[in-house]
């Protein structure tokens, strides 16, 4: 059974061991190569960012150097080995540090100033993470750690590392910040913090599950409930805001789909091109972009129309735009 | 109930916050429906058969079609006192046609006001100006250190040029006089008599300058009004004067505090000889469009000092009433301008508000910005008049409005 519970034998056990701790730690012999894919990956994924570039993005990823330093913190998790986890995280701020610094640069020489009307694509994404990104996280996490005990899985780890989407939030962080936009870098920052929490949860379960929990090899009680105590946090600051936010786009979506019938209601020669619904305290506001034949119905009767379905007050801006066809023939 | 109206975010909020109390101790539920498209869309409304029960109306210009189309339901006896009584004559006379009372002053606002930094003011050892000559010495100083002395930004979207159509009210007022602004109003004087040519030039003196706004001569139309207001509040001051509305700290936004020894602070803007100076409001009068009893109910509140001293508690208001005693109003500035509007002598209402609404609405406002952007200035004053309807309804501000 491949995924039945199995220790793994200790020259294994030492193997992992080694490769994990001598690379992740400050002044071991990875750092400068640790620094170096920080500053390029997250450079690359800023550029691929601001493409729009699939293939940028993913090679980015690839080039990434965090599923080690993870993978550490979620070892000495395990284990309450608090050196070790600092150490770890050390390495983790560091390479967030160089990231950040690559991406911010990248952001300051091409895109000083973003708007939202011209972010694209795979950008505006990282501005909006939700719980599918939780479980593609908490699966990588998980992979990362299976293949790095099994060494028959070897094989996978560069879908891994692709999996291991800490670069492309980290690269958009430092772009906001370049930018100056602060509500769009703090989006950016919460999927940063819910990705490399889910990760390390994922890891955490897969290296325990399948045979790096070893008792003989734990630190003292303390150690051990620092460790926990950690675990803990990890899974409060990766499941309340994304609670709060996902709760925030659930209640949006839904308010969306009322906007989408109540204008079909309100004009029905009109179009939608773009839908911004946001529900807050103390009332809503829509944003609508729309094309139509003929000039629109007033927006005031829209916003009474919502208003009346939500029973709250509701703002509503709109901007039009014609549409018209002109076909002309002449014959003699 | 409905009432329909111009006011937006905070402003409607704060409205129907402070009608809660009516709607508790009468009954009648209002709900407020605001538009930016405010007077294309009541009209629209009206002419279709969809009334509101009332509507917050910013420009008596528009009373007079809202009367001679039938809409507009005159005040009742019972009515009419409050509609009249501790209110300016002058105001009176606006919402005044043919001797019947058709609205209820709600809100003032004062236009005639000059923004500045007190701190930035003490840094360069200004004084508030008194006369246009103090002004004019005050401006000169600014610019021998170097700044720039005027904010200046008309743009506003849909709405571009009414700062600068209320900068141009203020010049004529100022240095053409009351009766010449009364007779402007009515285009008995049109606008490209010399006088009110005069008084555009005047403006133009300074916002065409390469040293008085900041920015230089075409920062007036690259700028926004917000623009401009917010220029004020940087650190250190990019522009040291901003002639601005008493709504200018709503443009501004932020934690910026409004006091004569805080961020930002106003003065009347001066009189041309050092005497009291003249001022021009704009505001918010109640008209109804249905007999109804609870309809009269609303009217009758919202024309209350009850209603005035529930909303002053608010902030960002000043009522018409001069029952409203000044310390009803919980901020420094709306008692300022009470204070400051009880005291006028010459009282004016915003010319453009006053004229037809397509003049005063959309050719004066496109032809100042056509001006300031690089037209002639003879043409775009011609082109004005030409926009002036061959028959105008009556503008209620001729009954009564005398200095």
């Amino acid at each position: 059974m491949g995924l039945a519970r199995k220790r793994i034998d200790d020259e294994q056990w030492k193997l992992v061991e080694d490769s994990l701790y001598d690379r992740a730690r400050p002044g071991g012999p990875a750092t400068r190569n640790f620094i170096v894919f920080s500053l390029l990956s997250s450079a690359i994924a800023s550029m691929g960012l601001l493409l729009n570039s699939a293939p940028a993005v993913i090679g980015a990823m690839l080039l990434g150097p965090f599923i080690t330093s993870l993978l550490a913190i979620a070892g000495a998790l395990i284990h309450g080995w608090g050196r070790r986890l600092a150490n770890a995280g050390a390495m983790l701020a560091i390479g967030i540090a160089m990231s950040m610094l690559s991406s911010f640069i990248v952001g300051k020489v091409f895109a000083p100033r973003l708007a939202d009307a011209q972010l694209p694509s795979q950008l505006l994404a990282l501005t909006k993470p939700g719980l599918l990104d939780l479980g593609i996280a908490l699966l990588a996490g998980l992979a990362a750690g299976y293949a790095t005990l099994r060494t028959e899985a070897a094989g996978a780890l560069s879908g891994v590392a692709v999996s291991v989407t800490l670069e492309p939030p980290l690269a958009a962080m430092g772009l906001f910040l370049a930018s100056r936009d602060g509500d769009a870098f703090r989006q950016a920052g919460l999927a940063f913090v819910t990705n490399l929490g889910a990760l390390v949860l994922g890891a955490t379960v897969a290296l325990a599950w399948f045979g790096f929990a070893d008792r003989s090899k734990r630190g003292t009680r303390t150690q051990a409930g620092i460790g926990i105590a950690i675990w803990v946090a990890l899974v409060i600051a990766v499941t309340v805001p994304l609670a709060v936010y996902s709760q925030r786009v659930i209640r949006n979506t839904a308010f969306e789909v009322q906007v989408g019938q109540s204008v079909r209601d309100w004009d029905p020669s009109v179009h939608i091109v773009t839908l911004d619904a946001q529900v807050a305290k103390g009332g809503a506001t829509v944003h609508l972009e729309i094309t139509g034949p003929r000039k629109p119905e007033p927006a005031w009767r829209l916003a009474e129309i919502l208003s009346d379905k939500r029973g709250s007050r509701v703002s509503v801006s709109v901007s039009f735009t014609l549409t018209s066809e002109d076909e002309a023939l002449s014959t003699r | 109930m409905t009432v329909f109206g111009t006011l937006s975010d905070s402003e409607a909020d704060a409205f129907t916050t402070s009608v809660q109390q009516f709607e508790r101790s009468s009954g009648i539920n209002v709900r407020y429906v605001g538009s930016s498209n405010f007077e294309a869309d009541l009209l629209e409304r009206l002419r279709r058969g969809d009334a509101p029960d009332m509507a917050l109306l910013p420009q008596p210009g528009l009373l007079p079609t809202l009367v001679s189309e039938g809409f507009a339901v005159p005040w009742t006896a019972a009515l009419k006192a409050s509609a009249t009584e501790h209110i300016d004559p002058r105001l009176v006379g606006l919402s005044t046609i043919e001797n019947q009372v058709y609205a209820s002053w709600y809100e003032l606002t004062l236009k005639s006001l000059v923004w500045y930094s007190p701190s930035e003011f003490a840094r360069l050892g200004l004084t508030v100006p008194q006369s246009w000559n103090d002004l004019d010495a005050l401006v000169a100083k600014v610019v021998a250190a170097g700044l720039s002395p005027w904010c200046l930004g008309i743009r506003d979207g849909g709405a571009t040029g009414w700062v600068a159509t209320d900068w141009v009210e203020d010049l004529v007022l100022r240095f053409a006089g009351s009766d010449v602004y009364d007779r402007w109003i009515t285009h008995e004087v049109p606008f490209s008599d010399r006088v009110i040519a005069n008084a555009v030039q005047r403006f133009g003196d300074i916002a065409l300058s390469n040293t008085l706004v900041y920015g230089g001569s075409r920062a007036a139309v690259r700028n926004t009004v917000t623009d401009a207001a917010r220029q004020l509040t940087t650190s250190p001051s990019k522009c040291v004067l901003n002639r601005q509305a008493s709504f200018l700290p709503r443009l501004v936004g932020g934690r910026t505090a409004i006091g004569p020894t805080a961020d930002l602070w106003a003065f009347p803007l001066p009189s041309a000889d050092g005497a009291k100076a003249p001022l021009i409001v704009g505001g918010t009068m109640s008209v109804r469009f249905s007999n109804d009893p609870n309809v009269d109910q609303l009217a009758a509140y919202l024309a209350s000092a009850e209603a005035a001293r529930e909303r002053a508690k608010l902030g960002s208001f000043v009522s018409p009433l001069t029952t409203v005693p000044l310390d009803a109003y919980v901020s420094e500035l709306d008692r300022s301008v009470a204070g400051w509007l009880r005291d006028a002598d010459v009282l004016r209402f915003d010319a453009s508000d006053l004229m037809p609404p397509s003049v005063g609405v959309a050719a004066f406002w496109t032809g100042m910005a056509a001006w300031l952007g690089g037209a002639r200035l003879s043409s775009v004053l011609h082109e004005i008049d030409r926009a002036w309807p061959a028959t105008s309804n009556s503008i209620p501000g001729q009954v009564t409005v005398k200095s």
